[in-house]
């Protein structure tokens, strides 16, 4: 087990469709998990996802960081959400993953 | 008023859907359409209604009329906005104010897919390039709009007109109508006869499908609007009304057939709610999508399908 910060990230999808990607790249982010088309309620008022667009719905982003490189990455995405919108949580969790040694074969 | 078109319309499969839609909303039916079949359904419609403006444009030739019409197109397309803006600048801010005057400069293509279906019950002929007018007019009023936004606020935050105008002129409905229109006008006519089950036999169920999905993505957003209700109201039918009636001039002056003309006012007098959204999302996020989506899909939308297109109509018989 590993200690290591979760960042969670709701970024509307008309931004991250096309944006997103390109910027975790950039920002040397290697490894991410993507879930598209999350709707909900915010300041904004109700995400409907109803339209065959990229409006009213977000893109849900969970990332493992290293806890000394988690200020660096929120910052990043600090103007982003200031411009689009979307929340950003960061939490301290424990991470099991599978030991890059092991013998164990799927 | 030849009321017979207003029945004939409103009794048509395609509006009878639309409104089971709002209806089943209303009645808090768990009716649902998953959003991805929604999409697959637009995409279908743009890909059928591209090919077969492509196959028509095969059979005719460029004329002036043609190229007439499409210059007409480009130009409403991009001084509506400033038109709309300068009338909602007074009551809405400028961020607001722009996404709206964008929303009703570009066009709605299944407006325009349920007139074409309207006018096919009638039997009346349109030509295959407003398919083609219909694609210009999709993005001359995004980046008017995101102008009038940059022009008129005080945000020091700057466009990104790179990325804005690939938004306006690639985005995925402009490509896939445009793609479909030239692999249309290329496909011979052996190709043209072995798709004709994929674009004309399916199209109508697909519209249906398509209509109920929007009945239900318009009633949703009833709520939203009340909030707004008095200008929403007013503009949603004032100013399409306006826009409508000032094509069917334009197509009169341009000299158009009758189907071509009631396709001229109602992309004339449409509003997006599919491209110019997802484009103001990223170019105007300051702007209330709240107010600029319903608007168009909860008003301006049924204005159009259900009184518009049978009411240009009659105005276009009456006229010449």
């Amino acid at each position: 087990m590993t200690t290591v910060d979760k960042i969670e990230l709701i970024i509307p999808s008309a931004y991250a469709q096309h944006r997103l990607i390109a910027k975790l790249d950039e920002w040397g982010i290697n490894g991410y998990s993507i879930i598209r088309e999350a709707i909900g309620k915010g300041r904004s008022g109700i995400q409907q996802g109803d339209l065959p667009a990229d409006v009213g719905r977000s893109w849900y982003i969970i990332i493992a960081s290293e806890t000394s490189r988690t200020k660096l990455i929120v910052e990043e995405f600090r103007p982003i959400i200031s411009r689009y919108g979307g929340i950003c949580l960061v939490t301290s969790v424990n991470m099991l993953i599978k030991d890059a040694n092991s013998e164990d074969r799927y | 008023m030849d009321y017979s078109l207003v029945i004939h319309n409103l009794l048509s499969p395609p509006i009878l859907f639309y409104s089971l839609g709002m209806g089943a909303f209303l009645l808090r039916s768990d009716l649902e359409i998953p959003s991805t079949l929604g999409k697959l359904f637009s995409l279908y419609l743009l890909m059928a209604i591209g090919l077969k403006g492509g196959f028509s444009i095969q059979q005719s030739t460029l004329d002036g009329t043609m190229i007439k019409t499409l210059a007409a197109s480009i130009l409403v397309a991009a001084s509506t906005p400033f038109l709309a803006f300068y009338l909602l600048r007074t009551r809405l801010g400028a961020y607001d104010a722009a996404a709206i005057a964008a929303t009703y400069g570009s066009i709605s293509a299944v407006t325009f897919i349920t007139a074409i279906s309207f006018l096919e019950k009638l039997g009346t002929e349109y030509d295959g390039y407003m398919i083609a007018a219909m694609a210009l007019m999709e993005s001359p009023a995004i980046i008017v709009g995101v102008f009038l936004a940059n022009r008129h606020s005080k945000s020091t935050g700057s466009v990104e007109w790179k990325s804005l105008l690939q938004e306006a002129l690639l985005n995925g409905s402009v490509v896939l109508i445009l793609g479909s229109l030239l692999i249309g006008y290329l496909a011979d006519t052996e190709y043209q006869a072995a798709l004709k089950p994929f674009t004309s036999d399916l199209f109508k169920g697909f519209l249906c499908f398509f209509l109920l999905d929007m009945g239900l993505a318009s009633a949703r957003r009833i709520r939203v609007l009340r909030k707004s209700a008095r200008i929403a109201l007013t503009f949603g039918i004032g100013f399409a009304l306006f826009t409508g009636l000032a094509g069917i001039a334009f197509a009169y002056l341009l000299n158009l057939s009758h189907g071509n003309a009631l396709l001229f006012a109602l992309l004339c007098g449409s509003a997006s709610y599919i491209a110019v959204p997802a484009a103001m999302r990223i170019a105007v996020p300051q702007a209330n999508a709240s107010l600029y989506v319903p608007m168009s899909l909860t008003i301006t939308f049924p204005f159009n399908i259900i009184l518009g297109i049978p009411l240009y109509y009659y105005l276009i018989s009456i006229i010449w």
